[in-house]
């Protein structure tokens, strides 16, 4: 058998040590499905993790299903991933090179029902080829999307990068893993920095603090804010730091707690909102004075000039 | 220079009148073909690759089925001047990055009106219906003189606000075409205008426009032929240099003109509906890497500090430079007014601001 042949392999993990204990234990209870090439050697269609685990028990002879020596490489395609997808849901890196597999060069009409009998994949000429394109990502990108670090949407974009830049943002990612919204704004800002800059963004990922950053150890999500906070004050610099003034100014009103300042948002518009929780008329009555003493703070005018 | 039109559809029913004619005199050569609805010159521009870029390409002779006077569609959240669109013709065959026109017509696609005497008949009955209708412009919705070579509509238009005083006839522009307008009896009632911008912007962003020097002549030129003259900083676009750069604009402009037949400057900085920045990223990317910020208006805008200080300096400039001559925001609030103004006219105040300034300077009777 060719163990190297990985022609119809969909997954890269390797086998669980308890697939090996139990073949250990109770031998090989599901045997993969092979096929016999010209050379005589077989090729493995179905059963990657259960031969390699059968392997790593010593077995020297398994019992296997194989395929007929004629039988065509689409047909053989079919049967690798309709084993593969009737035993297991398959992730959608799986699903990926799945459709990779099925009748690459087929008129699209025809793949697609190929796709759908044997996948169940139902979905539009784009949104196919969208999935099938993740597996041709690099490396580092695909293993991103394997450990979910990675969504899909952001992988699609990141197939539009340069392979060294997109290894760059995976590897971001898989160290500190963010929600799509915000893998999505670090992507835009990574960007549109790289744009303005002329740099690619790979280089504006070497940034010394946001690789000391990704090296910290401890909170994860901290320091994914902080990338992003680094990330935002280089592309927004003027906005960055008229943000923080105003915080400032805010501070220095020392509002109690319990009411609230909120200025126009993106500093855009007049119309500046107070917020007051009160439980009782001597607590409305307090906030109240504390308002009306707040009109003689200096900080006000810096507030509403 | 005469537009680069690659195909002219004409709609059946105006294939007889004066404006075909003339098109089809000036665009000889052209593949012509008369249609019996629009579908099909929609349809020439729109299963293109780049419709934005296709539709600068393709002329539609039609009609204006709806009013020829519009208001300009400000928003309520920023002052409005209370200007008035003459709607003569859609689109433009020039191609500046940020036209808001590019993502304003859909589809994209360059439109003459053939129905000329229905806009006449519209102006004639400006008095009564239109009483607060002092300022009117055929540069929102195309280039004012961009079709010169093609049609006689302005000198038409020149004359007939020549003979009448209660409004003025705004020409925007970034051509020089106004060899037809020399002779004409303006009365005064006509404002040559020019989007200027600096060198820079104008060499990356406004492709197919004339150079600000050549702008600048043709405004001396005019000037000296007895028309009032306007000036637009819009887009003003802030860059590591642009205030040095706007500021050199503005003393260009005052180099080559007399501020007093200056009616008007406007300013206002780069400004996008959200859908005009995809275009503008996707067929010239660079502009929308600014600070932008979603204004109240939903169109992006620059950072209000950014273009606060921006417009300050060139506000600075002109009001050095022309005390006299009435600068205006185009759709700005309050703050920004009196920040880089040190007043602000109000709701209503700046259009009357300008009437005055047009009654100033054109002599046009607004009480």
């Amino acid at each position: 058998m060719d163990l190297a042949d990985g022609a119809f392999r969909l997954s890269e993990t390797p086998p669980a040590e308890a697939l090996v204990s139990s073949v250990r234990l109770l031998g090989l209870l599901s045997p993969p499905l092979l096929r016999e090439r010209e050379d005589s050697r077989f090729q493995i269609l179905d059963g990657f993790k259960r031969v390699e685990a059968c392997r790593l028990a010593d077995m020297e002879s398994i019992p296997a299903l194989i395929l007929d020596k004629d039988a065509s490489p689409d047909f053989c395609a079919m049967a690798a991933v309709a084993a593969n997808a009737s035993s297991r849901p398959l992730t959608l890196l799986e699903t990926s090179r799945a459709i990779r597999l099925l009748a690459p060069d087929k008129p699209w009409e025809e793949r697609r029902e190929v796709i759908r009998r044997v996948l169940g994949l139902e979905g539009g000429e784009g949104y196919v080829q969208d999935i099938e394109s993740l597996s041709r990502l690099p490396e580092t990108v695909q293993k991103a999307v394997e450990a979910d670090a990675v969504a899909l949407p952001v992988a699609l974009r990141l197939r539009d990068m340069e392979d060294k830049d997109a290894e760059a943002v995976a590897r971001l990612f898989l160290r500190l893993p963010q929600s799509l919204s915000r893998q999505r704004q670090v992507v835009d800002l990574v960007a549109q920095i790289g744009q303005r800059e002329g740099l690619s963004p790979a280089q504006v990922l070497e940034d010394p603090d946001i690789r000391r950053a990704m090296e910290e150890e401890g909170d994860r999500n901290a320091a994914g804010a902080k990338v992003r906070s680094i990330l935002y004050r280089r592309r927004y610099p003027v906005m960055a730091e008229e943000t923080e003034k105003r915080k400032q100014t805010l501070s220095e009103l020392c509002l109690p707690p319990r009411i609230t300042w909120h200025p126009p948002p993106h500093f855009e518009g007049l119309t500046h909102s107070l917020r007051m929780d009160f439980d009782s008329a001597d607590e409305l009555s307090n906030h109240l004075d504390r308002l009306r003493r707040l009109l003689d703070h200096p900080a006000l005018k810096k507030l509403l000039p | 220079m005469k537009p680069a039109i690659d195909k002219l559809f004409i709609l059946e029913k105006v294939r007889d009148s004066a404006l075909t004619a003339k098109v089809r005199a000036a665009l000889k050569g052209v593949p012509a073909r008369e249609i019996s609805s629009p579908e099909a010159a929609y349809q020439e521009v729109l299963t293109k690759p780049d419709p934005v870029a296709a539709g600068k390409k393709v002329l539609l002779i039609t009609e204006n089925q709806g009013r020829f006077i519009k208001p300009c569609p400000g928003t309520k959240h920023y002052t409005c001047c209370g200007y008035h669109i003459l709607h003569v013709g859609s689109y433009c065959p020039m191609d500046c990055t940020y036209c808001v026109l590019q993502t304003y017509f859909h589809p994209p696609l360059l439109q003459l009106f053939a129905n000329q005497d229905a806009l006449f008949t519209e102006l004639e009955g400006l008095s009564t219906a239109w009483p607060r209708v002092r300022r009117l412009g055929t540069g929102e919705f195309t280039d004012s003189l961009v079709w010169e070579p093609l049609w006689d509509l302005t000198p038409r238009l020149v004359e007939w606000f020549g003979n009448q005083d209660r409004a003025v006839l705004e020409l925007k522009t970034k051509t020089v075409n106004i060899s037809g307008l020399k002779g004409l009896a303006h009365g005064g009632k006509t404002i040559l205008s020019w989007s200027v911008n600096t060198p820079r912007i104008i060499r990356e962003h406004e492709k197919g426009a004339a150079p600000l020097a050549a702008r600048l002549s043709a405004a001396a030129a005019c000037a000296e032929a007895g028309y009032a003259l306007a000036f637009h900083f819009d887009p003003l676009v802030p860059y590591e240099a642009a205030e040095q750069e706007y500021r050199k604009v503005v003393r260009q402009i005052f180099a080559a003109v007399d501020p007093d037949r200056v009616a008007w400057i406007s300013l206002g900085t780069l400004r996008y509906p959200p859908s005009l920045g995809e275009v503008m990223e996707r067929r010239r990317p660079g502009l929308t890497l600014g600070e932008m910020i979603p204004g109240l208006d939903n169109k992006m805008r620059a950072f209000k500090p950014i273009r606060m200080a921006l417009s300050r300096a060139v506000a600075q400039e002109i009001r050095t430079l022309a005390p006299g001559v009435c600068a205006y925001f185009c759709m700005e609030d309050r703050q920004v007014w009196e920040k880089c103004m040190g007043f602000w006219p109000g709701e209503e105040g700046l259009s009357r601001l300008l009437d005055k300034s047009a009654a100033r300077v054109c002599g046009i009777r607004i009480s």
